[in-house]
């Protein structure tokens, strides 16, 4: 199982969508970190575990593109990210994020165009 | 042939003699009186140098700048200002174009035609000199001219307006002051040097918001970070920035005016009454005008025109601007989602929700927006324009 912690494994400021937006985007963290452990997870019939705790807050543009943006781009279906994805919020100042994270990938559609 | 190089020098020094003499009499002397012609004596600070020099005309800033009490006159002001600071820029570049750029600004140093005098200012909010500072940034950014920048008899401004103005770090932007690098205490309020960027920062907001609770917490107010961070601010701010990122600016909206395409943002602590104030600018096109490029802009001309019995574009009705801020922040809040690369403004809203009290005001164009903890929303639209967005927080923890 890999844990990714995104208060000490990425940024305690996560920023904002794209990586052109500026530094720690939701892109970066997509690409850089989820991505990866993802694809590593789905070939060894893992788990990837995100923890939210940590950090100073998170815009939704950085939560969409990071956990929407894993099914709009047709990275991965949702059915793989049930398997293989679980977002964890202990501290209830997180729980809004997580709730709002789930909510981007169920209603991100593959191949969406930006608005 | 030496003997006419160090003419000049010797009469310079001469001169800085007499200046100095002049400086150190001053305080006694009544100011020189203004002939027929309006012509009379100013002191120009600039580039941390001290000179006397003559002016024809003073434009006199409003005395309460205020864009809550007194918006007419001060959004009036600040368009003059825009139009004078961008009419300066021009000249300069005229003049580097033609030359001897260096020669002719400093005849310009001495004798100004006008110059806008802050010696009117009776009261600056932290929001407003936010504001100020930015065009005077925009100018130095856009002409890359810090050094045509100058303020006038400083010596005659209010202290208090002179502090504020310091302390949002307004004087080091015209080069009267040093940059300020220990932020103080006035009369129970600590207010933070603004901060500008283009793009998307967490750490500049993260910055913000630990030094207010830093002064905080030094002044007695407990664990201030954690109240602050329980609020959410960095997330409205955040939204507010990529807002700007993602609207503010686009590509050829901009032909009366260059645009620096930053966001300015500074905070002020008023100690006693545990109250905050975070005020993030950007001179972009406003919400109004970015609307109709929003994913969400159907459901908001259905919303307006069930309000005006009418379809309308809110691009072509500034008179209408604190109805459709209104009807924007709404209908973010009503949404179930569909929001993508959305507007951020029930976020920039909820702010206050998770204070123990406070008000969040955005001013964009014509448009006013407020909204007060336990109470309903309002909005009104102004007959003059602010040029782009300010959200401003007063959030009591």
């Amino acid at each position: 199982m890999t844990v990714i912690n995104i208060g000490t494994d990425f940024s305690r400021t996560p920023g904002g969508r794209l990586i052109s937006d500026g530094p720690d985007s939701g892109q970066l963290f997509r690409e850089r970190k989820l991505v990866p452990a993802l694809r590593e997870a789905l070939a060894s019939d893992g788990k990837v575990t995100v923890i939210l705790d940590g950090p100073r807050g998170y815009l939704s543009s950085f939560l969409e593109e990071a956990f929407g943006g894993l099914i709009r781009f047709g990275r991965f279906s949702p059915k793989q990210l049930k398997q293989s994805l679980e977002i964890v919020a202990t501290d209830p100042f997180y729980e809004p994020y997580k709730v709002l994270a789930l909510r981007y990938m169920a209603e991100a559609k593959p191949a969406a165009i930006a608005g | 042939m030496q003997k006419a190089r160090q003419g000049p020098f010797l009469r310079r020094a001469k001169k800085e003699r007499d200046r100095r003499r002049q400086l150190a009499e001053m305080a006694l002397e009544p100011p020189a009186p203004e002939d027929d012609t309006g012509v009379h004596q100013i002191t120009i600070y600039r580039r941390g140098k001290v000179r006397f020099g003559t002016a024809r005309e003073r434009r006199p800033m409003p005395a309460n700048f205020c864009l809550v009490e007194n918006y007419e006159e001060v959004s009036q002001f600040l368009i003059e200002l825009r139009h004078r600071l961008t009419l300066m820029g021009q000249r300069l570049e005229n003049l580097r174009v033609e030359g001897g750029v260096r020669r002719k600004l400093d005849w310009d140093q001495r004798r100004i035609d006008s110059y806008v005098d802050f010696a009117s200012l009776t009261r600056i909010t932290p929001s407003a000199a936010l504001v100020l500072a930015s065009e005077y940034d925009r100018a130095i950014s856009v002409y890359r001219a810090p050094e045509w920048l100058r303020a006038v008899n400083v010596e005659k401004w209010d202290p208090a307006v002179l502090a504020t103005l310091k302390d949002v770090g307004f004087l080091s932007l015209l080069g009267v002051d040093s940059p300020v690098t220990n932020i103080a205490e006035r009369n129970g309020i600590v207010t933070v040097p603004f901060l500008s960027g283009s793009k998307v920062q967490g750490a500049s907001i993260d910055k913000l918001i630990r030094i207010m609770a830093e002064m905080a917490d030094s002044s007695g107010i407990a664990d201030s970070e954690t109240l602050l961070k329980r609020s959410r601010v960095y997330d409205g701010l955040g939204e507010a920035i990529q807002n700007v990122e993602d609207h503010a600016y686009p590509v050829g909206a901009f032909r009366d005016y260059p645009v620096a395409k930053k966001w300015w943002m500074t905070g002020a602590v008023e100690l006693g009454k545990k109250r905050f104030t975070i005020a993030i600018y950007d001179q972009g096109i406003s919400i109004p005008v970015s609307l109709p490029r929003w994913t969400q802009y159907d459901e908001l001309r259905a919303t307006l025109a069930k309000s005006f019995g009418g379809e309308y574009n809110p691009t072509d009705y500034p008179e209408r601007d604190g109805e459709t801020i209104s009807a924007a922040v709404q209908l973010g809040r009503s949404s179930t989602g569909k929001e993508y690369h959305g507007k951020g403004l029930p976020v920039i809203k909820a702010i206050i929700d998770n204070c123990a009290g406070g008000t969040v005001r955005i001013l964009s164009r014509n448009g006013e927006y407020s909204f007060s903890g336990g109470q309903k929303p309002s909005h009104a639209s102004h007959k003059l324009p602010i040029a782009g967005t300010l959200v401003e927080w007063e959030m009591l923890l």
